[in-house]
């Protein structure tokens, strides 16, 4: 015999449009996290998966203990009956007890394998002793989620953050690139006199120190080099960018350079890099103002030169600090300092500069950049 | 720019670097304190974590110290504090931390005093959000779902073991990728998407949780079992603790940017070729051979050397010595014949070069030199034509075993092409763009049967002048990546 209809995979998928559909409508408002996920427990056994399947099982409660499934193996930790976890439950919140039914639904699941869901039959049972332990410890871990101060988007936010807006590995939203103003670059940058007052190779190791003070040697070979230099430009007018150099200069964030100086490939075209800003919101006299960052772009010079091993051989790891240990008895404290005008998070452009250790003079050459209408008539000479 | 401009490709060696410096040398901190991924965690209760521009002090302290030391900064930190004044140096104080029981660390949270470190709630609340709305989607593109995901598995490196939920996502992703448009969502990668968010509140570490001392790990089959314990920490198996900070052979120091690393990732450095086939070959004293010598890794067989440096500095791949008389080899005699055929037969052997011997092929001798004042000079004696492949019989006799030489070595290339199984074997003949060889029937039926003939000169490649070479060979990429004609 052939399928039901309702059965058909074209109806099965139907229902899962429905109820992703339902779950959108419910969405259409901002809620807190605990409520979202209680909400999703409470809907989880009409989804037409594995997991709503299993959800689906747990809520037939007249369900006899599966023959097959003897505990051959003393008391598991895994499956863990979800009336039991309610009944432990007595003194939360009912948002809280259903997200952390949501959680051993989760952990049922991944016991599981997240195959097969469909003919497991929970045993009817008392929590054990360790069982207890567990569940005490996630209702912790639900209640401590509970505690942020802050609310799931509705769906049109969340949306627009999921499909629009990228982001970077912490998180951070990758803002889109704007014309440089003189005006909202200037007032972000440090004062004069506190940029650019260390040199970078008083505070290098050897081997790094002489590669940096040899630029040539940080090079690749010149058959590794594209065949033209990549194309970044400037993005500001020609006022605003003689403006934004002249205060880069009184702070020592650029220095003039020769045109005989400039870096040039193999056909003898000159390298030059780009530049542009990000929005960027800043208290300036009290008052939350749109700046900007500037950014430069230094994908043309970087195509010709070496990454050099130095200090980022050296980054910490994730994975290391989840292995510090604490006794009942101690309490770890935190003393942390951060440069001004300094990248602030991994990976992002925040600024042309460091604005603190400053390169050798032969590097600047290097890192000219492509400014609009005329080229190398450095605006402050 | 006078400044390390962020986007500069070595900005993060150079800033690290330099805040490295100002911690461990200039503030004397002791830098056994560091937190690293080269580095073991530090058995101390006092550690320094060091992210670009930021530094970190993490104490351990007794719950009613830290209560009485509560706002007072360290000594370590005074010391931080005063060099950077020192040096003009400007702190973000909005962001200063001091003896704080709560603060953000590499996108983390540490709770001291409860003794979690997770990720951080901003984080939390984003993630379950953005399932949430992925969930009431009709549809997922690929950005949504590379997005999420990419989210959840930051989260969960706060908790490794969370990792294993991910699967069906991945295999979703892949199907959207080949759709090229945004799909319905697959059962699975629903469920992953709603255990992931249900997980979000377990994505943290348990800094009181107890090490086992003991981990026990068993199996059982119809056709018997096994279980393994293990009581500490192992180094990967058959490698070495090595700075190198010099060469592992010989001792001797490094040329800066020339290191060889052993191939099969024993973890040792060396100096040059010949360290390093010392090393894999066992010729060095017992200590210094590679621990990993047995281990089975497609060879590079070839005459000049600095390919086969090159070769070997690229790591992964073993390289058999060079054939070269340079190296000791002598064709012509039977002891290197045997040699070579040696190197040949090896079963493990990925990849030839051949570059044979090129004087008496050269299509230019006999052609006057003109020389860098402008005089002009006879060229070298023409010894072939085209009706003369092999070489002129009315050639003095020293010539003449030059010839045979030539002849000889250039067949052996020739024939080791035509004989190389090349579903199994990359070849290559190296020779000028202007050689004789080329005009050879066996060059020719090189091409028929499906070798490549790759055209370029030294001058594409970063030499002096236009001097052009041509390869037969049998590999596609460097057929693309040298091939200028």
């Amino acid at each position: 015999m052939s399928a039901g209809p309702e059965n058909s995979e074209i109806d099965v998928e139907e229902a899962r449009r429905t109820w992703r559909g339902t779950w959108g409508k419910f969405m259409e408002k901002e809620r807190p996290a605990l409520e979202v996920l209680s909400v999703l427990f409470q809907r989880l056994h009409l989804l037409e998966s594995p997991l709503g399947k299993l959800a689906k099982a747990f809520k037939q409660k007249d369900m006899p203990p599966r023959a097959d499934c003897p505990k051959t193996r003393g008391d598991d930790l895994l499956p863990m009956d979800l009336t039991a976890v309610q009944e432990y439950l007595t003194d939360l919140l009912v948002e809280e007890v259903e997200a952390i039914m949501l959680v051993v639904l989760g952990l049922n699941y991944m016991w599981l394998g997240g195959r097969d869901s469909e003919r497991y039959r929970p045993e009817r049972d008392r929590l054990t002793k360790a069982q207890r332990q567990a569940v005490s410890h996630l209702a912790e871990r639900v209640r401590d989620l509970g505690s942020v101060d802050k609310r799931c988007p509705d769906m049109l936010t969340g949306r627009s953050q999921l499909v629009e807006a990228k982001f970077d590995y912490g998180g951070e939203p990758i803002m889109s690139l704007e014309e440089l103003k003189a005006e909202q670059v200037i007032p972000v940058w440090p004062a004069v006199g506190e940029a650019a007052v260390q040199h970078v190779t008083a505070y290098l190791p050897d081997d790094l120190r002489e590669r940096i003070e040899n630029p040539e040697s940080c090079l690749l070979p010149k058959e590794d080099w594209p065949h033209k230099p990549p194309k970044s430009p400037a993005r500001a007018t020609q006022d605003e960018w003689n403006v934004i150099v002249k205060a880069a200069a009184a702070r020592g964030l650029m220095v003039p350079v020769e045109e005989q100086d400039v870096f040039r490939d193999h056909n003898g075209t000159m390298v030059l890099n780009g530049a542009a800003g990000v929005k960027k919101l800043k208290k300036i006299g009290g008052e939350m103002r749109s700046m900007q960052r500037f950014i430069s772009n230094f994908i043309p010079i970087n195509s010709y030169q070496k990454h050099l091993e130095g200090g980022d051989k050296h980054l910490p790891y994730l994975g290391q600090l989840t292995l510090l240990n604490q006794d009942e008895d101690d309490v770890w404290v935190v003393d942390s300092e951060d440069f001004v005008s300094c990248f602030r998070t991994c990976g992002s452009c925040r600024r042309g500069g460091l604005g603190t250790p400053v390169l050798g003079r032969q590097w600047m050459p290097n890192f000219l950049a492509e400014y609009p209408a005329s080229r190398f008539t450095l605006p402050w000479q | 720019m006078a400044v390390v401009p962020m986007g500069w490709i070595n900005a993060v060696s150079v800033i690290q670097a330099v805040v490295r410096t100002l911690v461990f040398s200039e503030s004397e901190i002791p830098d056994e304190s560091e937190i690293s991924k080269l580095k073991r965690l530090p058995e101390t209760d006092d550690l320094s974590v060091i992210y670009l521009d930021s530094y970190d002090e993490l104490r351990r302290l007794d719950r009613q110290c830290a209560e009485v030391l509560q706002g007072v900064a360290s000594p370590r930190h005074k010391r931080f504090l005063k060099v950077c004044q020192e040096k003009g140096l400007p702190l973000n104080e909005g962001k200063r931390l001091v003896a704080a029981t709560k603060g953000t660390l590499q996108g983390g949270e540490l709770q001291g005093k409860e003794g979690w470190y997770k990720l951080a709630g901003d984080k939390q609340i984003n993630l379950v959000g953005l399932g949430s709305c992925l969930l009431g989607l009709p549809e997922w593109r690929e950005f949504d779902v590379r997005h999420f995901f990419g989210k959840a598995v930051f989260g969960m490196c706060f908790r490794r073991v969370l990792l294993s939920v991910l699967q069906d996502g991945f295999h979703f992703l892949g199907d959207v990728l080949q759709a090229k448009k945004a799909l319905c969502p697959t059962p699975g990668a629903m469920d992953e998407v709603i255990v992931t968010m249900a997980f979000t509140a377990l994505m943290g570490t348990s800094l009181k949780s107890e090490l086992e001392k003991f981990i026990y790990c068993s199996d059982a089959s119809p056709s018997g079992g096994g279980v393994a314990v293990s009581s500490q920490f192992m180094e990967e198996p058959w490698t070495e603790r090595h700075e190198g900070k010099e060469c592992w052979v010989c001792q001797g120091p490094f040329d800066p940017g020339f290191e060889f690393a052993c191939p099969a990732l024993c973890q040792v450095a060396l100096c040059s070729l010949q360290c390093l086939m010392d090393h894999r070959n066992g010729q060095c004293p017992p200590a210094k051979v590679c621990k990993r010598r047995h281990l089975e890794l497609p060879r590079f067989g070839e005459r000049l050397a600095r390919l086969t440096e090159a070769v070997a500095m690229a790591g992964t791949i073993d390289v058999q010595e060079p054939y070269d008389w340079h190296w000791g080899h002598d064709f012509f005699t039977q002891e290197g014949k045997d040699r070579l055929e040696e190197l040949m037969t090896d079963p493990l052997l990925a990849a030839e070069h051949w570059a044979p011997c090129c004087k008496l092929f050269s299509k230019a001798r006999g052609r006057p030199i003109r020389l860098e004042d402008g005089t002009v000079i006879p060229g070298p004696q023409p010894v072939r034509d085209h009706r003369h492949l092999m070489g002129f019989n009315n050639v003095p006799v020293g010539m003449k075993v030059r010839l045979r030489h030539s002849n000889q070595m250039a067949l052996k290339s020739l024939k080791a092409l035509e004989d190389a199984p090349r579903s199994t074997l990359y070849e290559s003949l190296e020779h000028p763009h202007g050689s004789w060889l080329w005009e050879s029937t066996l060059a020719k039926k090189l091409l028929e049967a499906g070798y490549l003939q790759s055209t370029g000169s030294h001058c594409c490649f970063g030499g002096p002048r236009e001097k052009w070479f041509e390869f037969r060979n049998n590999i596609p990429g460097v057929h693309r990546h040298i091939n200028r004609t």
